[in-house]
């Protein structure tokens, strides 16, 4: 999941020479959360297509704020660090260990198996909003999101199938 | 001018880079490369005011280049940072 970034040929970089740099992820994601540990939200590119279709890969973008350790819910998006690995998935479980601790389990909405767990202190970022390439933004806290990631979870079982008409419609 | 004291040169990947602060927060979508006299450039003027003809002078010291190109150079130079919005208001 390498990162592209607009980076100069010489000089520094604008608007009129773009080009891609392509950022190996732990090196990506290192400097991801050492801004959010600094109170600073942080925007960036979704690769991948895992959390298809509320976000599509290389298209979207998504600001995430820092995670304050609060409990988090069922719905919400969240930045994790997973085996080694970061990853940007939705909650779709959430549990108290025996010791009382919370665990989430989460998934990508785009996945139709595989859940990961997610302990609080894995957590690097929540999911604030999602910024499509025109700029257009969708606010994490509004109804229209709630209701969506909500529906998107209670149909899991049709998923695949709609999965398969999403992906001719709305690239 | 001055460079904006809120932009600070990071290393990743092995390439310097500054990350812009946009209206949600570091905009990681677009980043800033600087190659080696655009480093050598910021280091110099970071936190100070400065001219065109300043960074001109600069690079004709650190490099040995032509007056005439270093002035090039650094109009350039400065031209990308106000296009960037790396100047303080």
């Amino acid at each position: 999941m390498p990162q592209n970034n607009d980076s100069g040929r010489s000089g520094i970089s604008g608007m009129s020479d773009r080009r891609s740099l392509v950022i190996p992820n732990d090196v990506f994601f290192g400097q991801v959360a050492e801004t959010l540990a600094g109170g600073s939200p942080v925007t960036f590119i979704v690769k991948g297509y895992s959390m298809y279709p509320f976000m599509r890969n290389g298209k979207d973008s998504v600001c995430l704020e820092w995670y304050d350790g609060r409990a988090l819910s069922a719905g919400e998006v969240i930045l994790f660090q997973y085996r080694g690995k970061h990853v940007l998935h939705r909650i779709y479980k959430t549990e108290a260990a025996p010791d009382g601790a919370m665990l989430y389990r989460t998934m990508g909405d785009g996945n139709l198996r595989g859940m990961e767990t997610a302990l609080p202190h894995s957590v690097l970022g929540v999911m604030t909003k999602r910024i499509t390439p025109s700029g257009k933004e969708w606010g994490c806290n509004t109804f229209s999101w709630h209701l969506a990631s909500w529906l998107w979870m209670r149909l899991f079982r049709v998923r695949r199938w709609l999965l398969a008409v999403l992906r001719r419609l709305y690239r | 001018m001055k460079i904006s004291e809120k932009y600070k040169v990071r290393e990743m990947a092995g390439q310097h880079v500054v990350i812009i602060q946009g209206r949600n927060g570091a905009d990681m979508t677009k980043i800033i490369s600087l190659n080696e006299s655009s480093l050598f450039l910021w280091n110099t003027f970071s936190g100070r005011d400065f001219e065109a003809a300043d960074a001109a002078d600069a690079l004709v010291s650190q490099y040995g280049i032509d007056r005439e190109l270093a002035e090039h150079d650094a109009v350039a130079w400065c031209d990308k940072l106000r296009e960037c919005r790396l100047l303080a208001e």
